[in-house]
């Protein structure tokens, strides 16, 4: 705002104001700390915060800090005529006049009113500070406008490339030197080592979600050099568990689940294919960019590298099924108005992209500008219209009832085979129906069996859910309030703003044939037709600040229990910042420079001093830190953490020796106990197939995901709840879990089969006692533990003492015990 | 107190090591002690102000009742009997797709309507119990929301919000409040286990109408089974007997104090705490769900119905002996009243489930002083149509469903009984203000389900603009973000 614009506002206080500018000029000299505590300290007092307090904030403005009215934006510093305290004291607006005229509380004096615009012309110096947090980042001005404070967010810098005299040669051993830099001026240090048994269950459990076999806690105890932590660390991240662990957390980013929700959940065929892509891409190490590609664009990827079914089966169907991605939404199959159903769909895609993705709360920009992130409403449609060219998931209606799905699924072969195939069905129908013409009556009814039959047969090839190849995309309108009944502008794909700002468009591309081309207005010249394909490749530039931190911050928070960036799918004004960014960027960088390889981001995080620490907290470990750092917020130490649903439940089938190896392949449902089927909704239940017993024993990642009806064992410790995009499950702790681990027919099955297998081993309490102790807590029993163990079996009568049931106790007391449940 | 777990745990240690205790035991019980006193503490600064009311009992009826043919008395309607309802009354509203250009014509109920009470309300013949505790009964008869169908509908009336994912009323009183027991969860969720009126259209329940979307989900609510254990795999497994069980729970937490002495995480002393809170429940939901200290007199009261699991007389029985337990939020459901057709048959049937233990609940929680400080809460998801849905005949008919207007009624906590609050036009269609014109606003006398929310949350203590929780980028909270209002007029 220049000088003369801001004389030219005036209206009435025209002239005073221009000699407070006069004045202010004229006592630049005088310190703002003086003036402030001699004039507008007492004058703020007496005629403001008796209302406008931090602790009272009237109309939520505090006049008491600097942070108080920083964040309603009530005064803009240097410019009186601009600041809202201005004009209100003033009264130059009828809505807001302070005091208000009922009030009973006289007007400010003219002189009060210079003084304030005096002080808001120099600078409005406030050396006051609030004792009350105020939550909450600061509102957006209304009038959309990417600012300075935005450019220079922490997220959307670039990745910074490490500095400093000596880069070791280990790259792992940088992670340490970072966490120590921010330690050492807390006078803090790393906690110690962990011991060599809880290094490896540690180690199994993060990469394979399952507990460590007793045989190799014992040969790392003997051997626990270097070399042998390097060795075991590479031999677990070789074994398909590792996918089925990790690929899990992609699940629970993108709100993976195989039911449509609502009402019906109704099933999404073969969505399971979509799960298995998912543990493949991870156990191959297939490049993030790779993998992001695939699932944002298969089908752009199909036919601009050429894949086909016949000529690269493997790429093809992997493109194929990776789009399944989009189908993953929440699906409302009896909407009032298919229209908005399909932008709510969409909406759900650019929700789940966004965040799982880039961090990004890009969401919240559908019906208005985003209230703190630099995104406008026009940013949202234009990324929208990335996405237009996917079929819709429903089919439009019109009157009543529910509908039925779109083009959501493809075989997984070629044109021409299913083709061959339907026009040789055909021939078969007719010579059946030829057959039926001149059939006799007594054979009619059979043939008519027989033809009905082979009118409902369905190819005899795979399935996918994809998306189908594109079709004519719809135009994409800004819509006022988030309403399509209420469209503004039209647009086109463009990269938001403010990362068009940041030398980030999207690649220009030739014409594509089937697009509308908007007219470019010369504010519009940044704007580029892109394809999703482009997206996917924007996003994975190595100039892009936010894919790779997103994705370390991830992968760090799965090996540590705690995030770097503590809102792992925030990374805006809303979420934490970072408190050790120089490592993020270096997680991020190396992701980088290893050609976005997340199996080379799991050795670096673990062969680091760092990943090995104790998690311990007692007043002997390092207790200097505590204090300083009581959140671990810096990593001094490692961290305790729950195994979460999916662990608990493999853990007792491997302990029992059930699990079985199953490792790909359509959802298996497990048996629901009475009371679940008693209360479930029926409907959910109806299509619940439970699976035969054997193949219940599979690892959890297998088990359905259905959104209305989820396994209660895994539920109940807090499975992701598979509506929205989860980076970080809350660990809970809540009574109901107790009573599932104490009486749940699941554990009771699992705890009598470890029983046998004790029984079987020995009759001998102590020998029992041992095998158990070294099956579930990897360790020996001490003196203490066997001592209560063997109290327990005296208190049974003599007769009992060898009893099944008498062990099934006592395994389920390991199984309820915490040791079990809490890795190291 | 606002330390963190760490630092507690900590000073205790050294505290501990100071008394030279030599038991690690003991310092792990009171630390558990401590952390579990600190769990069950609400948010700090609330309530806001000095509560109305300490707990509240909903009971929702699932599928939405016709307001016509239970509180929203119109007796002009019979002169208008099967006329098509006027085109300016309708006034462009959204209708389902069920009733989409399909024609509107006019169906008073053939219920009669007789006057009750010393404030004189009309009230239906389906609601003979009901009627005689009118004179303690608020009702608002302008409720208004903008679900049209049943998912969105409750998900609304359960969270505030059409979107699935929020936190429910009860997870937010529990986040916010606290609890007033350590032997039952502080929100628990009964649901009746039949409905006479509508077999076939049941209405579905989800747990996420008592969930706690993004907020922790310890204040879930605990949903009691209709049949079977009331918590899920509260009793032992059969063959183990309570003795056996008992055992071995000592010898759990013997392993786990060894652990907690080896380990030292705070962490551990809350899992503890959980732990040892089931098996407290394995002893008082057993008390709670037992009715045979129930004196005669008051089962009477509620009905024959109270003696069969899983009745929705049961239930409000239950509902009062939780309340009396210290149970904050307790949401009672009630199903199949979603009447598209046979209305009149229908409704019949669903009455003589309810009816009586509507009125006992209240006269039940009268008598023992309850009612000043327990809110109770009667509500469906929407309101149905003036116009018939399906066969219309002298004796039967259906009506749709109808968002615009739709009545609940509260009793108790310090809302003011005997009184009726808002009004609708003669076809119960639209809430209309003072002078007959029709309106949404709040100034009106309209009432939002977030000023309903509002309303709650301010018997309880809690500004409702000051109870949020941050999430997806915001301070998220139960009303929403547009403005909503407490309905003052209604409170004592």
């Amino acid at each position: 705002m220049n000088y003369a614009v801001s004389i030219g506002s005036l209206k009435t206080a025209g002239p005073c104001l221009l000699l407070v500018l006069g004045l202010s000029m004229l006592s630049a000299e005088e310190p703002p700390e003086q003036f402030f505590e001699t004039q507008i300290r007492p004058l703020l007092i007496e005629r403001c915060i008796t209302c406008h307090s931090d602790k009272e904030p009237e109309g939520g403005l505090s006049l008491e800090s600097r942070q108080g009215w920083d964040k309603r934006e009530v005064i803009v510093p240097g410019q009186p005529a601009q600041s809202l305290l201005i004009s209100a004291v003033r009264y130059q607006d009828e809505s807001l006049q302070m005091p208000p005229a009922d009030s009973g509380l006289a007007r400010l004096s003219d002189r009060e009113v210079q003084l304030l615009e005096r002080w808001i012309a120099a600078g409005a110096f406030d050396p006051r500070s609030s004792e009350v947090a105020i939550a909450g980042p600061k509102l957006r001005a209304r009038q959309f406008k990417i600012t300075e404070q935005d450019i220079s967010h922490w997220a959307y810098q670039p990745v910074g490339e490490l500095t400093g005299p000596q880069i070791s040669h280990d790259p792992s051993a940088i992670i340490d030197r970072l966490i120590d830099d921010k330690l050492k001026p807390l006078g803090v240090t790393r906690s110690p080592q962990a011991t060599p048994r809880e290094l490896v269950r540690r180690a199994y459990f993060d990469l394979w979600g399952l507990p460590a076999e007793p045989a190799a806690v014992e040969a790392f105890q003997r051997d626990s050099s270097e070399q042998a932590w390097r060795a075991l660390i590479d031999r677990l991240l070789e074994s398909p568990h590792y996918g089925q662990r990790w690929g899990r957390y992609w699940l629970d980013w993108v709100r993976f689940a195989e039911t449509n929700g609502y009402e019906r959940d109704g099933i999404k065929p073969h969505a399971w294919r979509y799960r298995d892509y998912v543990i493949d891409s991870f156990n191959r190490d297939k490049p993030y960019d790779r993998f992001l590609a695939e699932q944002l664009a298969g089908d752009l990827l199909i036919a601009e590298e050429q894949l086909s079914v016949e000529q690269t089966p493997e790429l093809w169907k992997e493109a194929v099924i990776a789009t399944g991605y989009y189908r993953l939404h929440v699906w409302d199959d009896e909407p009032d108005d298919t229209e908005a159903a399909e932008l709510d769909d969409l909406d759900d895609v650019m929700v789940t992209t966004g965040t799982a993705i880039m961090g990004l709360t890009i969401g919240c920009a559908r019906c208005h500008d985003h209230k703190f992130d630099p995104f406008s409403q026009v940013d949202y449609y234009k990324t929208l219209d990335l996405f237009r060219d996917i079929d819709p998931y429903g089919q439009s209606k019109k009157g009543g009832g529910g509908r039925g799905t779109g083009r959501i699924t493809r075989y997984l072969c070629s044109e021409k085979e299913l083709s061959v195939w339907q026009a040789q069905q055909q021939q078969r129908i007719e010579a059946l129906s030829a057959q039926i013409a001149v059939a006799n009556e007594s054979e009619k009814s059979g043939l008519q069996e027989q033809l009905k039959q082979l009118k409902d047969q369905q190819p005899p090839f795979d399935q996918a859910l994809t998306v189908n190849p594109p079709n004519q995309p719809k135009a994409t309108f800004v819509l006022a309030r988030g309403d399509y009944q209420s469209p503004q502008q039209r647009v086109a794909v463009a990269a938001p703003e403010l990362f068009v700002g940041l030398g980030l468009k999207y690649p220009v591309e030739d014409e594509r044939p089937n697009r509308v081309q908007p007219q470019q207005t010369a504010a519009e010249d940044a704007v580029s037709i892109a394809t999703r394909l482009d997206f996917a490749r924007w996003l994975t530039s190595s100039k892009h600040p936010l894919t790779a931190r997103v994705l370390a911050n991830r992968i760090w928070l799965n090996h540590f229990g705690q995030a770097i960036v503590p809102t792992p799918d925030d990374f805006g004004y809303t979420g934490i910042a970072p408190k050790n960014i120089e490592l993020l960027d270096y997680l991020a960088a190396q992701l980088h420079r290893s050609g976005w390889s997340i199996k080379q981001l799991h050795r670096l995080i673990m062969n680091s001093q760092a990943y090995r620490m104790s998690s311990r907290a007692s007043p002997n470990d390092n207790p200097a830190a505590v204090n300083p750092d009581p959140d671990n917020s810096l990593f001094w130490r490692q961290n305790l953490r729950r195994l979460d649903a999916e662990a608990i439940r493999d853990a007792m089938l491997v302990y029992s020796g059930e699990l079985n190896s199953k490792s790909s392949g359509p959802s298996v449902y497990s048996t629901l106990s009475p009371e679940i089927r008693e209360t479930a909704n029926p409907v959910s239940l109806s299509n619940w197939h439970t699976s035969p017993a054997d193949q219940q024993n599979c690892r959890s990642v297998f088990l359905v995901v259905k959104r209305s009806l989820k396994d209660p064992l895994l539920e109940s410790f807090d499975f992701a709840n598979s509506h929205s995009p989860l980076g970080q499950r809350l660990i809970t702790t809540v009574a109901p879990q107790a009573l599932m681990l104490l009486n749940d027919r699941f554990v009771q099955q699992r705890s009598e089969r470890i029983a046998g297998r004790l029984l079987e081993r020995s009759a001998e309490s102590s020998t029992r006692i041992e095998h158990l102790w070294q099956l579930v807590f990897q360790r020996s029993s001490t003196q203490p533990e066997q001592a209560s163990v063997e109290r327990f079996l005296w208190k049974q009568s003599a007769g009992a003492r060898s009893d099944l049931s008498v062990w099934t106790s006592i395994v389920r007391a390991t199984l309820n015990s915490n040791e079990y449940m809490y890795v190291d | 107190m606002s330390d963190h777990p760490l630092q507690q745990y900590h000073r205790l240690q050294s505290r501990r090591r100071f008394l030279n205790h030599t038991s690690m035991g003991l310092g792990a019980a009171v630390l558990g002690s401590l952390l579990a006193k600190r769990a069950s503490a609400g948010l700090e600064g609330l309530p806001h102000f000095p509560p109305r009311a300490k707990r509240v009992i909903f009971l929702f009826m699932g599928g939405a009742p016709s307001q016509l043919d239970l509180y929203d008395y119109k007796p002009g309607l019979e002169a208008k009997d099967k006329q098509p309802l006027p085109d300016d009354v309708r006034d462009g509203q959204r209708v389902t797709a069920m009733t989409e250009g399909k024609e509107k014509l006019i169906q008073p109920s053939i219920f009669k309507f007789s006057q009750h009470g010393d404030c004189g309300r009309y009230m239906s013949e389906l609601l003979p119990h009901l009627s005689t505790v009118v004179d303690d009964l608020c009702f608002i008869k302008s409720m208004r929301t903008e679900a049209i169908n049943h998912d969105e509908g409750k998900t609304q009336m359960c969270t505030g919000s059409q979107i699935q994912g929020k936190p429910s009323l009860g997870a937010w009183l529990s986040y916010g409040l606290g609890s007033l027991n350590q032997n039952l969860p502080d929100f628990i969720v009964l649901n009746s286990a039949f409905w006479s009126g509508d077999q076939q259209n049941v209405q579905a329940l989800y747990s996420r109408l008592w969930g706690t979307g993004y907020l922790p989900s310890k204040y879930q609510g605990v949903a009691f089974q209709s049949a079977g254990d009331p918590v899920l795999f509260l009793s032992n497994p059969t063959g183990v007997s309570r003795i056996s069980r008992n055992k071995m729970l000592d010898l759990v937490t013997r392993l786990n104090h060894h652990h907690a002495a080896d380990v030292g995480d705070p962490e551990i002393q809350t899992t503890i705490a959980q732990q040892e809170m089931a098996f407290r429940m394995q002893a008082s939901v057993p008390e709670l769900t037992d009715l045979r200290d129930e004196p005669e007199s008051v089962k009477k009261l509620y009905g024959p119905e109270v003696e069969k699991t899983g009745s929705f007389a049961r239930n409000c029985l239950l509902a009062r002996r939780m309340a009396e337990r210290g149970v904050r939020f307790v949401q009672v459901f009630h199903r199949g009243w979603d009447h598209h057709s046979a209305l009149p048959a229908k409704m019949r049937g669903q009455c003589k489930d309810v009816d009586q233990p509507w009125a006992a609940l209240i006269q039940d929680l009268k008598m023992r002083g309850m009612l000043d400080d327990t809110l109770v809460i009667c509500s469906g998801e929407f309101g149905r149509t003036v116009y018939c849905q399906g066969k219309q005949t002298a004796t039967d008919y259906g009506r749709d469903h109808h968002p615009r207007c739709f009545t609940a009624w509260l009793a108790g906590g310090g809302i003011k009984g005997g009184i009726e609050h808002g009004r609708t036009d003669e076809y119960s269609y639209n809430i209309i203000d003072q002078d007959g014109q029709r309106t949404t606003r709040f100034e009106d006398d309209a009432v939002h389900i977030n000023d309903l929310n509002a309303t709650i949350l301010n018997q309880l203590g809690i500004d409702h603009r000051r109870l949020t929780f941050r999430a997806q980028g915001l301070d998220q909270r139960l009303t929403g973000v547009e403005e909503a209002h407490v309905v003052e007029k209604i409170i004592s």
